[in-house]
């Protein structure tokens, strides 16, 4: 069958490439052995020292004292170092002699804020050291999920808009939260178990998770090298096309669709491949548990799907194979970048995050996340996997316009 | 002669040029047919869509009774195209290759092993065989390059000026790899800017320029076509005007045409030693020093000078 003619060159052609073979598949696995050996003895977080944070807890009702509860818990213990300090000025000069790394002050009339329904607007603040947006990003985390958790006990009413965003002390801006929750849904989040006191826990354990800097780096580094190597591989594309093999396959009794069915199965082999790999040594060599199989799976073979189309579109803008060379590295770092594949990007401003999501790193980062770190099953990663496969319909369609003039 | 390939009124356009102007022609099946024409004459373009690689404004072909319009897959099956540049996979081996290759035209497994090696015996590389492309010379990969269209038999070969940059070597070798496969019985479309290999090769000829087919024939068809002529050229130094002389000489008894070219001026006569002696005094007279002259038989560069005004070589 030609269409397997078609593969078995492909296959042969990237084999014997060195380059490609170094970018598709050594770089990745020393790269993971590189975290294995630099984080591998870090279990999880309570390896980072608890991160000094102090909190001005200036609402009197109950979803304040909650947040200060949830801090101080013994399930943070190792995470966050609470001080409580009892004004705002106290606790900037903590920040500023560096005695903590971040502030969190919750609004006077905070619970009431958020009972009195639509319309009212909180504003948790929380003052970041700026020469540690790390460790102000983890801060950040656990107060997101504390907030998320309190619109979830009220899921039954529709949460119309929450938000936090961090700011930066220097900057002076504040940021606010508005939670614009129905009053009814409000009391049902307190009614419930105040918050579901340890569902909060249970996602604050994520957070410290999170950070088990091996498992955050194997996922960045599958989901990172899947786009080098599918910008590899749609380098054979442009490739033929200069070498006039392209032509030459044309000139021959054979589909375009299968010269291309052809040269896509071969990146997307590839691609299965080089993830196959990856995941297998990190979980045989390095001894890293990957979580729910059919997840595991599935979200494989859309990101893959997702970063040969991406491919295949970065090709399409390039001229030449070595123009796509340069083109490519530079996409692929910028969106690892901003995706979190080299830091987590709950450290991003929010802006940042936003624009990241076009790249499919981003979403596969996040879906991996919660599968791999949450133990998260296939129903948790729905949105992840639908969004990758809206990109890869996306990418495909930027492609095939690009390429056609390859065969014009 | 049965034809293997006729063109029908073909034509293509750029934009607002237009490459190829309702060409007709045929080509039987044991033939040797070249087209010979410029830089830009519009030989690729007729190339292309002859292999079914370019769909034609206007007109149609057949090869071997298949229109390229209509049913370009079966005649894929019966032309092998020879790409001008090579066109195979540099990191694979020259076996690995036709394999390739031959699995596109549909060859099996048996068939196909039997035919790379003829390829390769016909080309005098079978010992080479499993050496990757990258490794061989630039003469070597030509060969494997005209051998991989070769295996599926085909009974039409296009090839497009094979010989442009290469050394003289490899250009002998191919001119007898041409008549090598017509002997074989495959008809052959070849196209040049070399009068020479077009004299050597062909059975018959078709002149293209700007587009259109100007005249078709074998080469005494054609030289007779322009009547009992020799061309007289006069070599001139390179300061002086060809231009101004040629007109100078536009009006002497016997020339038939002038043109003026680089360094040379040459006259179209009924009799070259008739005119030569008045040509010169004629350039005295203008002040302007020949360096040299030759008499030309009449051959095709001669037919295409008539023809355009213009050479082969330089425009
Ligand atoms: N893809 C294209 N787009 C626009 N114009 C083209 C294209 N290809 C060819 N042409 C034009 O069509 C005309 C014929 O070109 P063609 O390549 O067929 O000439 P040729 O006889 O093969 O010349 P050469 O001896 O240089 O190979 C030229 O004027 C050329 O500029
Ligand atoms: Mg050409």
């Amino acid at each position: 069958m030609k269409f397997l003619s078609m593969l078995r060159k492909e296959l042969l052609v990237l084999t014997r490439d060195r380059m490609a073979v170094v970018m598709i598949l050594i770089a990745p696995l020393v790269m993971t052995t590189v975290m294995k050996l630099a984080f591998g003895n870090m279990n999880n977080g309570t390896d980072i020292p608890p991160i000094p944070v102090a909190v001005v807890n200036m609402d009197d009702g109950q979803i304040g004292q909650a947040l200060v509860d949830l801090l101080k818990s013994d399930a943070l213990d190792n995470l966050v170092d609470v001080t409580e300090a009892g004004d705002l000025e106290h606790a900037q000069s903590l920040l500023d002699d560096r005695t903590v790394d971040a502030v969190i002050t919750t609004p006077p009339g905070l619970t009431d804020a958020i009972f009195s329904g639509a319309g009212s607007e909180a504003t948790i603040t929380i003052y970041g050291d700026p020469g540690r947006p790390f460790t102000a990003g983890i801060v950040r985390g656990i107060v997101q999920r504390f907030t998320q958790h309190v619109a979830a006990g009220s899921a039954s009413v529709k949460v119309t808009f929450l938000q936090l965003i961090e700011t930066r002390r220097v900057s002076e801006v504040t940021h606010t939260m508005k939670a614009e929750l129905g009053e009814r849904a409000a009391f049902m989040a307190l009614e419930s178990d105040l918050i579901q006191y340890n569902e909060i826990i249970s996602g604050i354990e994520s957070v410290k998770s999170e950070f088990n800097w091996f498992k955050f780096y194997a996922l960045s580094m599958a989901s990172l090298f899947i786009l080098i190597s599918m910008v590899t591989a749609a380098r054979t594309l442009l490739a033929d096309h200069e070498l006039g093999t392209l032509t030459r396959m044309r000139s021959t009794p054979t589909s375009l669709g299968t010269i291309f069915a052809g040269k896509t199965a071969g990146m997307l082999l590839v691609g299965l491949v080089q993830t196959g790999v990856l995941m297998l040594s990190a979980r045989f060599f390095m001894g890293m548990t990957w979580g729910d199989p059919l997840a595991v799976f599935v979200l494989t073979v859309v990101m893959v799907l997702s970063a040969a189309a991406f491919g295949l579109a970065v090709a399409g803008f390039c001229h030449s194979s070595g123009q796509l060379n340069m083109v490519g590295a530079g996409v692929v770092l910028v969106l690892g970048a901003m995706g979190g594949n080299f830091m987590p990007r709950i450290i991003y401003p929010d802006i940042i995050r936003k624009i990241s999501l076009i790249g499919p790193n981003a979403w596969a980062i996040e879906a991996f996340q919660k599968v791999v770190l949450l133990n998260g099953n296939l129903s948790d990663i729905a949105t992840e996997i639908l969004v990758l496969l809206g990109l890869t319909g996306i990418f495909t369609v930027v492609a095939f316009l690009r390429i056609r003039r390859l065969v014009k | 002669m049965k034809p293997i390939l006729q063109v029908r009124e073909l034509s293509k356009h750029y934009g607002n040029t237009a490459a190829v102007k309702n060409i007709s022609f045929e080509i039987g099946e044991t033939e040797i047919f070249s087209l010979l024409g410029p830089n830009g004459a519009g030989k690729t373009t007729t190339l292309s869509m002859l292999a079914g690689l370019l769909q034609p404004d206007a007109g149609d072909a057949s090869v071997g009774g298949y229109s390229i319009r209509r049913q370009a897959q079966a005649v894929k099956r019966l032309i092998g195209i020879i790409p001008q540049d090579i066109a195979l996979y540099p990191s694979l081996s020259a076996r690995e290759n036709l394999h390739f290759w031959g699995q596109l035209y549909g060859l099996r497994k048996k068939e196909r092993t039997e035919r790379v090696e003829e390829v390769l015996e016909m080309v005098g590389l079978r010992e080479r065989g499993q050496d990757r492309i990258e490794k061989y010379s630039g003469g070597m990969k030509r060969r494997i390059n005209i051998a991989a269209g070769l295996l599926h038999h085909p009974k039409i070969v296009f090839m497009d000026e094979p010989t442009v940059g290469i050394d003289p070597q490899s250009r002998r070798a191919i001119l007898d790899m041409v008549k090598s496969f017509n002997q074989r019985g495959m008809a052959v479309l070849y196209t040049t800017h070399y009068m020479e290999e077009a004299e050597e090769l062909s059975d018959r000829v078709g002149i293209i320029d700007h587009g259109e087919l100007i005249a078709v024939g074998t080469q005494d068809e054609l030289t007779e076509k322009i009547g009992c002529t020799e061309t007289l050229i006069l070599h001139i130094d390179e300061c002086q005007d060809a231009n101004q002389l040629a007109q100078a000489l536009e009006d002497l008894p016997g020339v038939l045409q002038t043109n003026a070219l680089d360094h040379h001026v040459s006259l179209v006569t009924r009799s070259a030693r008739q005119v030569m002696a008045k040509a010169i005094s004629r350039a005295d007279a203008t002040g302007t020093r020949i360096r040299s002259i030759d008499i030309q038989e009449p051959d095709l560069e001669t037919v295409f000078l008539q023809m355009t005004g213009r050479t082969l070589r330089d425009n």
